[in-house]
């Protein structure tokens, strides 16, 4: 367990150098930068020229390449995002908070998602073709077709507006987190009820599983315990590759809801090309997320002992 | 299943250890004051609450109206007034600029409003190390001089009239020193300033609160609470979305929220809301061209594109109605904007006209696939512009049925602002819509004195002279003259074809009261109160 | 990074394909009309196409021909779906960007499928070194958001709905791409390509010859899956104003800048969202229907 949990982690290192590389090159390949963005437009170019020279200069841009990823990578290493190249405050600052928020936002879509999702899809599969199974698939390809902030609008206007229940904006408190991650988990719960029912349709199939039924084993024992333990597995992986989505790729849900995540913060980063925001969140979200599959991949050896590491 | 829940647990934990130390909420701890609330919305947190490091349109919005004010305002009449400076004169060579300042005024840490207070904005925005985005609004400004303790002199290398303009913004508002050096880095999340509202609690991203400043005077002759604020606090709430706005103020979350207009019908007529329109626009949108590219060097060409423009359609299908249409190349909201001139020389919606310019100049569509055609050359043309805001090609898509209408025939092109405005100086784009906001006439010379903003106007002696002249000439008279003749000359090279001056728009809740703004169109937030 | 199982398990099944094509064709088209969600899929999926190919033909009205006298109209005999804020006719435009929609899918899916395609098949096949390093890369890109990838992407080559659809494309490379490779690590080990290998086939033949054809089931109903997400993304780009380029009435652009109507004027927001929504239901019912079908054991356990 310990040997495979380091081998697994040594797999890390050049998807992490990877990513380093790749965020810098995202800033390299974008025609222009923050710099010149923060003062184009201005009255006097003498002035802004000479300003915009000094920051050049903080930010190391007037370096070559090598150089520049140079800075880059040590100030990583040491754990420095760098500042921001439009307001000059620490990107960690300014990420912080806003990393929480979505991580707030990920786990209760998540919470929501997988309860509802795997919930449906076990039912689903115990009661194949019955008007609950047949039901509750129409309505997960509903919820897999439907534009998100479609979906958020209706929610505002019917729980806030028509119902009054909840509030439409707020500082990140449980209500205020409700809409939102019901909007996200109602769309992930879509596509997970759907896997959780063909895994469970195929595990239920298999010869073991009809053994345990012919030995007249507890229905409910040999559903719950047995068959679902192993059609979890591809659930699992779903759900780790579904937090990717989940970091930094809400930004509509959260615009819509005003809740301050970091997908809303990386989507302007990007247009002011701001590059050590934009950079600061991939890498935060790519860490995370491979944490998150690291985590999965642990799991599963837990759940199946047989898995090996392959590739 | 024990397995599980302790795996996701560690999942929780470990990311939420990554998640760094996040930015506390600023809590300044002050005291509230019994009262009421009143609650607006911004669509953009501010990135800092520092005006020597900011100048963006989000901190401008909290910052101008709660805790920072300057040396002098503009009101709705756009008459010049004393503010914290009671006075001020011009040197005779109309390099020095020295302000009388008023006594008695007080930081709410509870410093005195001084001549050395306005030095030091000055040294800060001036110094190197700062590299003040504020520094090129201020023209040659070379230094601030303490006279006495309420004296105090600008003094500049070159005459700087757009100087009346720039002091209005809030980066001309005035920090207490003592703040300031207290807080160094972090002064931008625990400002002070002399203003009716002081900032008490920030949760970024999300919200700012302010309190009342329990010993404010106001001294703006056109604020009508001449004490400290009727309101006890002011909170200002981030919202993006129009949408999700709307919503709030169904709910009673906001008392008030500048809206698109796409949104403003929801609310119009309802007995629940009141609308405030700030017409007096100092923005303006218009198309420029590049000017020493055939066919767009021939003013001829540029007259007949103007008169091809339906704006009124424009400003029914890009704003809702909600805009002005513009003839003149100037703002309306602008103190120099005469709309007479544009009556006179601009380019109304005539068709026809434009036709029969463009057949004059050779233009003429030979082979009837309704493109006119000259040497060999189609008249298809590319028109470039930013994404973000759907007036933009609402506007563009009018202008592109307009033009089809006399046969000339346009692509629209949209990029993102970081790459198409450098890109109008460095690949010379045939046409670009665009719009600017400024508080002064001097935006003509910023942007249309050869070789323009975007690098593509030729040299022309008579009309350079008058832009050079608006940004010295320190004499109010003979400036709205300047601003006459640049306006005719402009005109009649039509540089640049007008097109509409967007207002801006708030939806209020029916119980807010005294909600007015100035020439800038900053709300007096001493004034408001809540009706119960 | 993926073990062997997992991918295995995530993906559709498949068996390897010993029946002459020909008849396994006729058999799963004949399984494939047999079911509803194929027929209701089948017929929405058609009617695009149709859309697509002969709209200009058939709309009512020039969509792109801006009325704002008669902006925001709602449905009416003359309009059936209203007007826009121009005044354009909906109905005409929604047919219209039935093109549009149809390229965003067949293009980012061809790209995403041939580079996955041509990333995950030899990788997988030969394994090792270049296995490892193709599979890192993929990784990599996994580990940045999808939108946010394609919003940087977007943001390094311009905005259009050309660089769009390229950004959704590449951005659907490493999902391809893993899947390719796990189906092709179960059949690179099954008889007939050991037996094909030891009668001296050369590899480049093998792959794509005998492998290829193998794994194409699960590639085809991940295609199915994948499609209607392409539109979807397009649309959340659109949001940030990085998507179609006006005039074009793409589905997505339609409904994002105008979905501040929503309350004053639905029909504007509802026209183009209830069309997406009908053509991404249609594709998904016909996916799935096209998995039950090509998945020999997930059809097994359903007829049961």
């Amino acid at each position: 367990m310990i040997s495979y949990i380091l081998r697994r982690l040594l797999y890390l290192l050049p998807v992490c150098i990877g990513i380093l590389l790749v965020t810098f090159l995202i800033k390299a390949a974008i025609p222009t930068d923050a710099v010149s963005m923060l003062y184009s437009g201005q009255l006097t170019e003498e002035t802004s020229a000479e300003a915009e020279a000094i920051i050049r200069a903080e930010f190391h841009l007037d370096q070559p390449a090598l150089v520049q990823f140079f800075y880059y990578v040590t100030d990583i290493l040491r754990g420095d995002l760098g500042v921001s190249v439009r307001t000059r405050e620490p990107v960690i600052d300014l990420i912080g908070y806003r990393y929480l928020n979505t991580l707030k936002l990920a786990f209760a879509s998540l919470a929501i998602g997988v309860i509802l999702g795997v919930g449906t899809g076990i039912i689903s599969a115990y009661y194949k073709d019955t008007f609950f199974d047949v039901t509750a698939m129409t309505v997960s390809l509903f919820g897999l077709s439907m534009p998100a902030f479609f979906l958020g609008i209706l929610l505002i206007l019917f729980f806030c507006v028509e119902l009054r229940w909840l509030p439409v904006i707020g500082d990140g408190s449980w209500k205020h987190l409700l809409l939102p991650s019901l909007n996200l988990g109602l769309i992930l719960s879509a596509s997970l009820a759907r896997i959780t029912r063909s895994s469970m349709l195929e595990v239920l199939d298999l010869e073991y599983i009809r053994t345990a039924r012919a030995k007249g084993l507890n229905e409910r024992l040999v559903v719950f315990k047995h068959a679902l333990k192993n059609a979890l597995l591809p659930v699992i992986t779903i759900i780790g590759l579904q937090i990717g989505g989940l970091l930094g790729g809400a930004f509509i849900i959260e615009n819509v809801f005003a809740w301050h995540g970091i997908g809303e913060l990386a989507v302007k980063a990007i247009i002011w090309r701001d590059f050590t925001i934009t950079q600061g969140i991939i890498l935060i979200s790519a860490a995370t997320y491979v944490l998150a599959n690291l985590v999965v991949d642990i799991l599963y050896q837990v759940i199946d002992p047989r898995v090996r590491l392959a590739g | 299943m024990k397995a599980y829940s302790l795996f996701l647990a560690a999942i929780l934990l470990v990311t939420g250890l990554a998640a760094c130390q996040p930015a506390e909420p600023i809590n300044l701890g002050l005291e509230v004051p019994e009262g009421d609330t009143f609650s607006l919305r911004i669509a953009e947190d501010p990135e800092t609450l520092d005006n020597v490091r900011t100048t963006s349109g989000a901190a401008e919005a909290v910052m101008a109206l709660t805790f920072l004010e300057r040396l002098i305002y503009i009101d709705q009449e756009n008459v010049i007034h004393g503010w914290l400076a009671e006075s001020w004169a011009v040197s005779d060579d109309q390099r020095e600029v020295t302000f009388f300042l008023r006594q008695g005024i007080k930081f709410t840490d509870g410093n005195d409003f001084n001549a050395q207070a306005v030095k030091f904005h000055f040294d800060r925005i001036l110094d190197r190390a700062n590299a003040s985005p504020a520094k090129a609004y201020f023209g040659s400004l070379q230094e601030a001089v303490v006279l006495d303790d309420y004296t105090v002199k600008l003094v500049f290398e070159e005459p700087f009239a757009g100087l009346w303009n720039v002091l209005n913004y809030a980066y001309s508002g005035f920090n207490s020193p003592a703040a300031v050096e207290q807080w160094g880095e972090e002064y931008g999340r625990h400002p002070v300033g002399t203003g009716p509202f002081m900032l008490n609690e920030w949760i970024p991203g999300s919200r700012l609160n302010f309190v009342r400043n329990p010993n404010y005077v106001q001294v703006r002759g056109d604020a009508s609470n001449p004490g400290p604020a009727l309101l006890a606090q002011i909170v200002f709430l981030v919202i993006p979305e129009d949408g999700t706005a709307m919503a709030a103020l169904q709910t009673g979350e906001l008392d008030a929220s500048v809206l698109n207009a796409d949104t403003l019908p929801q609310v119009e007529g309802k007995p629940d809301f009141n609308i405030y329109f700030h017409e007096n626009s100092t923005s303006l949108q218009f198309i420029e061209f590049n000017c020493e590219k055939p066919p767009f060097d021939d003013p001829q060409f540029r007259t007949a594109l103007g008169y091809a423009v339906d704006r009124d359609a424009i400003v029914l299908a890009s704003r809702g109605g909600y805009s002005t249409a513009i003839y003149n190349p100037l703002a309306p909201g602008l103190i120099g904007y005469d709309e007479a001139i544009g009556l006179e020389y601009g380019t109304p919606y005539n068709p026809d006209m434009a036709r029969q310019l463009l057949d004059d100049l050779g233009w003429v569509d030979t082979d009837g696939d309704g493109i006119r055609e000259k040497d060999g050359e189609i008249a298809s043309f590319e028109m470039w512009s930013y994404t973000g805001y759907t007036y933009v090609p609402r506007t563009l898509e009018v202008i592109q049925q307009n033009f089809l209408d006399v046969g000339i025939e346009i692509e629209i092109k949209l990029s993102d602002w970081g790459a198409f405005y450098p890109s109008l100086k460095r690949d010379g784009l045939d046409m670009d819509l665009m719009r600017w906001t400024w508080g002064d006439m001097d935006v003509m010379t910023v942007l249309f004195r050869s070789p323009g903003h975007r690098g593509h106007i030729p040299e022309d002696a008579e009309l350079d002279a008058v832009l050079d002249a608006i940004e010295t000439t320190m004499d109010f008279e003979q400036r709205l003259d300047l601003a006459r003749q640049a306006q005719t000359l402009l005109l009649g090279r039509m540089l640049i074809v007008p097109i509409q001056a967007d207002w801006t728009m708030y939806a209020l809740s029916a119980d807010v009261r005294d909600f007015h703004t100035d020439y800038f169109g900053y709300l007096i937030a001493g004034d408001l109160w809540i009706e119960k | 990074m993926k073990t062997k199982t997992s991918q295995a398990n995530t993906l559709p099944q498949l068996e390897p394909q010993t029946r002459p094509a020909a008849s396994q064709t006729r058999r799963i088209l004949r399984h494939l009309l047999r079911k509803r969600s194929a027929q209701i899929g089948g017929v929405i999926f058609l009617t695009l196409i149709f859309m697509a190919l002969f709209g200009p033909l058939v709309i009512p009205y020039d969509p792109f021909d801006i009325h704002v006298e008669q902006r925001l109209q709602p449905p009416s005999l003359q309009h059936i779906f209203g007007t826009d804020e121009q005044g354009r006719d909906l109905f005409s435009r929604i047919i219209f960007g039935a093109r549009y929609a149809l390229q965003i899918m067949l293009i980012t899916t061809v790209i995403g499928a041939a580079g996955g395609l041509l990333l995950g098949l030899p990788s997988a096949y030969f394994g090792g070194a270049a296995d490892m390093l193709v599979m890192r890369l993929m990784d990599v890109m996994l580990g940045f958001p999808y939108i946010l990838l394609i919003l940087a992407i977007v943001a390094i080559i311009g905005p259009s709905l050309e660089n769009a659809m390229i950004a959704i494309g590449v951005a659907g490379i490493p999902s391809f791409a893993r899947l390719a490779r796990s189906a092709i690590l179960v059949v690179k080990e099954q008889d007939f390509v050991t037996a094909e290998r030891a009668l001296g086939g050369g590899n480049t033949r093998i792959m794509f010859r005998t492998v290829l054809p193998n794994i194409l089931s699960p590639i085809i109903v991940y295609i199915s899956l994948t499609m209607p997400t392409a539109v979807l993304a397009a649309a959340a780009l659109s949001f940030v104003g990085l998507g179609a380029q006006p005039p074009m009435p793409e589905w997505g652009a339609m409904l994002v800048n105008a979905r501040d109507f929503m309350v004053t004027a639905p029909w504007v927001v509802l026209a183009p969202g209830l069309t997406i929504f009908v053509v991404t239901l249609g594709i998904n019912l016909f996916g799935n229907a096209l998995r039950d079908v090509l998945d020999p054991r997930d059809t097994t356990s359903q007829k049961s």
